[in-house]
């Protein structure tokens, strides 16, 4: 992983140690709440519906097990003994108290981790690929370019007030497992003829109230292009982008009103008229980090080392949460954070402070942190994955449900969050306590369930095979299903299934919507598959039957 | 029919949602939370909002509407239930979050420590 330099270093100690000057003030009185706001939101620090909330940045879910054991302190330390993983890949804590704020950023920057940009309307951690440098299917290593995105957009002067926040994922492989295409701009990075990287450019993807898959902006890129030309499309946007209606303040709105070909013209143009001498820079500096990153990472030779598949009495966990190492004798494992009735994304300070302990022992202190709100091991050798999931099993944590309908994704919704209109863990772990039995017989593979709790989809549940949204009506939690939405290379939106559902009813129609997929599936389909045949009405008569509204 | 309500807000240096009691001073208890039962009551909460001086140790206090009819009124004194204040959002400020992480864990991995 890519590791801080003296500049680097600098930059986010001088970030913290502002930041504690600002605290001081707040405190004193010397600024108003309105006047302080704007900064803790810039460093992370949101109040939300019980208490502060810090969010920090896991730049393009990469942590080390040093990173991840500081984590579990802070958890221990400075909150109530756990923190929330979240779709963007980053961590949240949800009652740190203000005034102990400046020491946990001073410890965040002793690891070489910061909280700067994971709020306000300017570019957001970026995210990428869980699985980069490793995945057996990957073209290129994403983050190289993934760390001159956050160097780039770090405090960038122009892009520090946008009409609204500015989300990136950076991909390298043939399989999308970052979502990119439901991001402001995903970049999607292969190799020339000669080896160096060019870059295709989606645009106006994401969620919210207006989701929208992300379009094709331009092939084939080449590295010396690509930073003016990400700046020569933020600066449209910026020109452009709406202020007075923060619902229609995203690019995808920019895009869809200007239309794609009259957005890329502008963009061309104002490319053009950049003095790109200032760039070349970027060209070295994405060379020097990935040799940095290179330097970093393990050397690791080919090993004729296969799983014996024979040693495990039940194979689920080796069939959904080891994945195929570019390197032979390696495997890539997913620790799933969705126990039989967990709180997704939740992790203990004895979880964090246990897997730190694992990744050191059986990934050479690597891990990852997906979008999908799981933790990955990227350098596991094959001969010790018995011995990896003996030590996961005694932690609570070999729950063999990666990609399963188990692996709900859900937000913190109306128990934490301050915007949402309906509660998502409640339902998240209703649904995980019925959907564990029925996948002891193995049957619910290849099916998504994410859980928003409001309507800016957090929980990522346009993207869902089947998604839940949480809302209000009339004073009582409603929850709105929909079905057929994906996030991968194939990336749609989910459409209505029809009239919402009390919480109690959730989890009878999700199950009769599985009940329907499996009645519907071919040999070889999956969700998607069915869904294409079969269309929405074919699971909203199962789904609502009897069903009292 | 008589309006109730009272004041909440969060602390400033800790983030913790806090209420306004009886004592004139913010208390993390919601028992201790001063409701207002009758015009009188609002009015005098809605000036203690308007004082800045109030404000000092606290961010965003606001007045909480409740229900009358889920406010039970037991010696003079209103108790707040979960399903007191009129919107939801207010109910589960009020007393949730509803999981607890910790116990969940327990239940998964009794020996994790």
């Amino acid at each position: 992983m890519y590791q801080y330099d003296q500049f680097d270093q600098a930059f986010v100690e001088a970030r913290s140690a502002e930041f504690r000057g600002q605290v001081a003030r707040r405190l004193s009185g010397e600024l108003s709440e309105d006047e302080f706001k704007p900064l803790r939101l810039q460093n992370g620090v949101y109040l939300q519906l019980h208490a502060y909330m810090l969010r920090i940045a896991i730049p393009y879910g990469e942590l080390s097990s040093c990173q991840l054991r500081m984590l579990g302190h802070i958890a221990e330390t400075y909150d109530k003994g756990y923190g929330h993983f979240t779709t963007r890949q980053n961590i949240q804590f949800n009652w740190p108290k203000l005034v102990d704020i400046p020491d946990i950023l001073d410890k965040l920057a002793s690891v070489q981790m910061h909280a700067i940009q994971t709020s306000g309307n300017c570019i957001r951690n970026v995210t990428s690929d869980p699985f980069a440098g490793v995945a057996a299917d990957e073209w290129v290593d994403p983050r190289p370019a993934a760390e001159l995105l956050r160097q780039w957009s770090s405090l960038h002067p122009e892009f520090a007030y946008l009409p609204r926040k500015f989300k990136f994922a950076v991909l390298g492989a043939a399989e999308d497992r970052a979502a990119m295409k439901f991001h402001d701009i995903g970049l999607w990075v292969k190799n020339d003829d000669t080896g160096a990287p060019i870059f295709d450019l989606w645009v106006g993807g994401g969620q919210g109230r207006t989701p929208r898959v992300a379009r094709l902006f331009k092939q084939d890129v080449a590295l010396i292009d690509l930073i003016p030309l990400l700046d020569a499309m933020l600066r449209v946007y910026n020109l452009h982008g709406r202020r007075d209606n923060k619902y229609k303040a995203r690019i995808k709105i920019l895009v869809d009103e200007m239309g794609l070909d009259a957005y890329r013209s502008e963009v061309e143009a104002e490319f053009a008229a950049i003095d790109k001498a200032p760039f070349a820079s970027a060209v070295q500096e994405y060379h020097r980090i990935a040799q940095n990153i290179q330097q970093a990472a393990p050397s690791l030779k080919p090993r004729e080392v296969l799983v014996d598949r024979a040693q495990w009495s039940d194979p689920r966990w080796l069939d959904n949460n080891v994945s195929a190492h570019k390197v032979p004798g390696y495997a890539v494992v997913s620790i799933s954070l969705k126990p039989q009735g967990g709180v997704p994304g939740d992790a203990t300070a004895t979880d964090m402070a246990r897997v730190a302990d694992l990744a050191d022992r059986y990934s050479l202190g690597f891990l990852r942190v997906t979008h999908r709100q799981n933790l990955v091991f990227p350098y596991v050798p094959v001969e010790d994955l018995p011995a990896l999931h003996a030590d996961l099993q005694a932690m609570g944590l070999a729950a063999a449900n990666i990609g399963n309908a188990s692996d709900i994704i859900a937000c913190p919704g109306l128990d934490y969050c301050a915007l949402a209109t309906a509660r998502s863990i409640p339902i998240a772990q209703a649904l995980s306590e019925s959907l564990f039995p029925r996948e002891a017989k193995g049957e619910l593979r290849g099916i998504s369930i994410n859980i928003s709790g409001c309507i800016n989809a957090c929980g990522h549940h346009h993207a869902a095979n089947i998604g839940i949204l949480g809302l209000n009506k009339a004073e009582k939690e409603n929850y709105q299903i929909t079905v057929g939405g994906r996030s991968d290379e194939g990336a749609r939106v989910g459409n209505i299934l029809g009239p919402g559902v009390n919480a109690e009813q959730v989890p009878i129609v999700i199950h009769r919507i599985i009940d329907k997929y499996l009645s519907e599936q071919r040999v070889g389909e999956d969700f998607s598959a069915v869904y294409d045949r079969i269309g929405k009405e074919g699971f909203k008569e199962a789904a609502y039957v009897d069903l009292a509204g | 029919m008589a309006q109730f309500g009272f004041l909440t807000a969060n602390d400033l240096r800790t983030g913790q949602k806090v209420f306004w009691t009886t004592a004139g001073t913010w208390s993390m208890d919601p028992d201790q939370a001063a409701i207002a039962a009758n015009d009188r009551d609002l009015d005098a909460l809605q000036r203690v909002l308007e004082n800045p001086v109030i404000q000092v140790e606290v961010v965003g206090p606001y007045l909480v509407q409740l229900d009358a009819q889920s406010t039970e009124i037991a010696a003079n004194k209103a108790v707040l239930s979960a399903d007191a204040p009129k919107r939801l959002r207010e109910s589960l400020r009020l007393r949730g979050p509803s999981p607890s992480t910790s116990s969940y864990r327990a239940v998964i991995a009794p020996n994790a420590g």
